[in-house]
C-alpha cells in the first residue's frame, strides 16, 4: 500500500468514526427528550395532586367553620401559610396553609421532585398581580423541580370563595 | 503474488472485517434505538390518553346535571378496593345518575402480548358489559384517605369514608426489545367529592 492510499484509508475511517460519533450523540439526544418528557408527566400529575388536594380545604382559616361576608375578615396577606401549631399534613384545614409548603417525593421507578408552593391574593381581573390586601381570590403557585430535570414545572390554581345561604 | 502483496490483502481483509463488524453494531443499536424510542412513545400517548379519561371521569364523581338525584356526593362511592372502584356519577349530563366502575383484569388473562405483566383495563358504564383495554397497564392501584387524611386499610368496608384517592398508573410496552420494556409512570392524588368541603 503506497502512501496514497493509506491516506485515503486513514480518511474513510476518520469518516466513519465521525458518523459513528454523530449517530451516538443523536442517540443520547433522543434519549434524553425521552427520559425528560417521562419526568414532565409525572411533574405535572404531582402539580396537579397538591392542586386537588389543597381546593379541598376551607378557603381560609376564618371560612373553616363560619361565613364571611367582608375580605377584612380574612388572613391579612402577611400571615398567609401555617398557623401556629399547624404542621403539614395532619393539622392542615385551609387553603393559604400551602404558602411556602416545601415536599420532596422520590419514586423508585426514577426521579426525585421538590415541590414548592406560594399562595398570595389575586384580583379576577388581573389575576398575574399579587394583591397586598385580602380578596376574595387566592391563587396557588406550584413549583417543581428535579435535579433530573431540565425544565421546571409550573402550575397555578385560583381558588374562589363562595357561599350558599 | 509478493509478500508485499499478500499483507496488503490480509490487512485490507482484516481492516474490511472490522469494519462490517462495526457496521453490523451499528445497524444493531439503530434498531433498539428505533424501537425503544417507538415505544416509549407509544407508552407515553397511551398514558396521556388514559389519563385524560381517568381525569374527566374522576372529577365527576358525585355529580350530577340534576343536583338532587346525588343530594349527598360523599357517599357516591359505591364500592372500593386496590385495583377498582365503583361510583355514582353524570356520564353524558343528562340529568341521570350513572354508575361507573373501573377495574383491571389479571396480568394472566391478557396473552395476547409478550409482556408477562400487563392486563386489561375495564370501563364499564351502568354494568353494561365492556371490552377490555389493552393499553400496556402493569400497575393500576388505588390507596384511599379518610377526612383526616389516614389511609384506609383494604378491604374499605364503609366506602362513605373515602375523602381522598391516591391512583398510582404504570404502563409498560406490550413488546420488548430483548427483555427491557419501556414505561411510564403517573401518581396523581383525587379527592373523592371536590365540591363537597369547599367553604
Amino acid at each position: 500500500m503506497n502512501t496514497g492510499q493509506t491516506f485515503i484509508t486513514l480518511g474513510a475511517l476518520a469518516l466513519l468514526v465521525t458518523m459513528l460519533l454523530t449517530m451516538h450523540k443523536n442517540f443520547g439526544m433522543n434519549n434524553e427528550v425521552v427520559i425528560q418528557s417521562k419526568l414532565g408527566v409525572t411533574a405535572v400529575s404531582l402539580a396537579e395532586s397538591l392542586v386537588e388536594e389543597a381546593s379541598g380545604k376551607a378557603f381560609d382559616r376564618a371560612t373553616d367553620d363560619n361565613a364571611v361576608s367582608a375580605t377584612s375578615s380574612l388572613t391579612a396577606s402577611s400571615s398567609l401559610g401555617l398557623e401556629t401549631g399547624e404542621f403539614f399534613p395532619d393539622s392542615v384545614n385551609d387553603f393559604d396553609d400551602y404558602n411556602n409548603y416545601n415536599q420532596t417525593v422520590s419514586f423508585n421507578k426514577g426521579g426525585t421532585f421538590n415541590i414548592n408552593c406560594k399562595v398570595n391574593y389575586v384580583n379576577p381581573t388581573n389575576p398575574e398581580v399579587v394583591q397586598s390586601t385580602p380578596t376574595w381570590h387566592k391563587r396557588l403557585s406550584i413549583t417543581v423541580t428535579s435535579n433530573d430535570m431540565l425544565d421546571t414545572i409550573r402550575a397555578a390554581y385560583i381558588f374562589s370563595y363562595f357561599y350558599y345561604r | 503474488m509478493g509478500q508485499s502483496t499478500i499483507f496488503d490483502v490480509i490487512s485490507s481483509i482484516v481492516i474490511g472485517g472490522f469494519l462490517l463488524i462495526i457496521i453490523t453494531q451499528m445497524y444493531a443499536n439503530v434498531s433498539e434505538n428505533t424501537y425503544n424510542n417507538t415505544n416509549d412513545l407509544i407508552v407515553q400517548e397511551n398514558l396521556v390518553a388514559l389519563v385524560r379519561i381517568i381525569e374527566t371521569d374522576f372529577r365527576k364523581i358525585g355529580y350530577c346535571a340534576d343536583p338532587s338525584k346525588i343530594p349527598d356526593p360523599s357517599k357516591s362511592i359505591l364500592s372500593a378496593d386496590e385495583h377498582s372502584i365503583s361510583f355514582k356519577t353524570d356520564v353524558d349530563n343528562d340529568g341521570i345518575v350513572d354508575i361507573l366502575r373501573y377495574s383491571t383484569g389479571l396480568p394472566s388473562g391478557l396473552t395476547t402480548t409478550p409482556n408477562p405483566r400487563d392486563r386489561l383495563i375495564y370501563r364499564t358504564v351502568n354494568g353494561t358489559a365492556s371490552y377490555g383495554i389493552s393499553l400496556g397497564v402493569v400497575i393500576f392501584d388505588f390507596m384511599y384517605f379518610n377526612a383526616i387524611g389516614d389511609s384506609l386499610s383494604f378491604p374499605i368496608t364503609n366506602s362513605n369514608e373515602i375523602y381522598a384517592m391516591r391512583l398510582s398508573v404504570l404502563l409498560e410496552s406490550p413488546f420488548a426489545y430483548d427483555t427491557t420494556y419501556t414505561y411510564a409512570y403517573w401518581r396523581q392524588l383525587r379527592l373523592a367529592a371536590r365540591n363537597l368541603k369547599n367553604r
